[in-house]
């Protein structure tokens, strides 16, 4: 097996871990239903609205954000979202842009963020964004003067990371719910600028 | 020595793919199939599950999409599994929690295991990071190998990569590193983060 790109490979390889997993399912290996709500939670094409919202409380509560900063993992429990792995939330300000990578592999955050974007996952990203994120961000359309400085950080443990994005000036008075729809997930990866 | 899926700041990739998300069924099988022989304890830890990948020749790896690489530990881990107990294995299948997941938990060691005390690293010091991480799986990418930087935090204790079990853990430390003492074009004042676990740092000796 090499690339599956045409049509023919893809039936292939979905046909070839068909099988895989009927063997684990008739071995007694696997009970599908046993991961009904952890690949829920892992598929999760708008999973970042998890984090979102944490990003949303602490933008309008002072104390939130503090614990969010300080210790996320208690934050995420507030706000009834259970936790997988330990995680760290990072706060861009004026003087700092953070983004985040994983080069050894591609671990993210699932269970605050969902699935993770195709170009996260990419080789051209894991080797990239550590030695050159100004121009990866460039590409993203994301412009950092140099006055500014670019934070990277390689997930290369079990902590998780998450950028917390800065609150955009068009959103000074709205309420925390409508916030939460002004947040993306590429602004939690750090590959956006919410203007 | 570098392993094919170290490949922080290798010069040879273009622009970043941004394809529509694309998200099959298989996928889904696959990761299922991953944690549920993980949880099965056919893997002792999630080092050894990335070890089969990384044992890939750089090609096959990166012809290979990000499922059909995970694909790899399934058949290792299916094959140990067709060689064990299949009865003793079925029996623990309906046993832990999926949150439970074998991966990043942070369950303490047993008591009464003998560990070897890691160093200690103060926030703020300075530290250099080992050429040669412990022999078996290691999380210490090339390019910071030799590099020095500054211990930002402290983690708590995690199962060490080359552990052969999961009662082995260190201290994981942030180390910080200025962006231009690992790369030649780098912006000042730019910096890396990465977490290192204690074995793969010595402490920097003479200015205190």
């Amino acid at each position: 097996m090499t690339t599956h790109h045409d049509d023919e490979s893809a039936k292939h390889i979905a046909e070839y871990v068909a099988s895989l997993e009927e063997e684990l399912i008739t071995r007694g290996l696997l009970n599908v239903a046993q991961f009904e709500g952890l690949m829920e939670t892992y598929f999760a094409e708008c999973g970042y609205l998890h984090g979102a919202r944490a990003v949303a409380r602490a933008w309008v509560n002072e104390d939130f954000k503090a614990l969010l900063l300080g210790d996320a993992p208690t934050a995420f429990q507030q706000l009834g979202i259970s936790n997988y792995d330990p995680i760290t939330v990072v706060e861009n300000t004026d003087e700092v842009h953070n983004v985040v990578v994983c080069t050894l592999c591609s671990c993210y955050p699932f269970w605050v963020l969902g699935l993770s974007p195709v170009w996260y996952r990419s080789l051209e990203y894991r080797a990239r964004v550590v030695r050159e994120p100004r121009k990866v961000l460039a590409e993203f359309g994301v412009h950092i003067p140099v006055t500014r400085r670019v934070r990277v950080w390689d997930s290369s443990s079990d902590m998780r990371y998450m950028v917390m994005p800065i609150r955009p000036p068009r959103a000074q008075s709205t309420t925390e719910d409508e916030l939460v729809r002004v947040i993306t997930r590429d602004s939690l990866i750090g590959t956006e600028e919410l203007a | 020595m570098r392993g094919p899926h170290d490949i922080g700041g290798i010069e040879d990739f273009g622009r970043v793919p941004r394809d529509h998300d694309e998200h099959l069924a298989w996928h889904e099988s696959v990761m299922r199939m991953l944690f549920a022989l993980a949880l099965l304890g056919l893997a002792r830890t999630s080092g050894e599950v990335r070890s089969f990948v990384e044992a890939m020749s750089p090609e096959e790896y990166r012809a290979r999409g990000y499922y059909e690489r995970w694909l790899v530990a399934v058949e290792a881990l299916l094959d140990r599994a067709r060689h064990s107990d299949d009865a003793a294995l079925a029996e623990s299948a309906s046993g832990p929690s999926a949150a439970a997941l074998g991966f990043g938990d942070q369950s303490q060691p047993q008591p009464g295991v003998s560990q070897p005390k890691p160093h200690h690293f103060d926030v703020g010091s300075s530290v250099t990071v080992r050429n040669n991480p412990p022999p078996g799986h290691n999380r210490l990418p090339m390019y910071v190998r030799g590099r020095a930087g500054i211990v930002r935090a402290m983690y708590p204790p995690q199962v060490v990569p080359h552990a052969p079990s999961d009662d082995l853990r260190e201290p994981v430390y942030s180390v910080a590193f200025l962006a231009s003492d690992l790369w030649p074009d780098a912006q000042d004042n730019d910096e890396v983060l990465i977490d290192l676990f204690a074995s793969y740092l010595d402490q920097v000796r003479g200015i205190e």
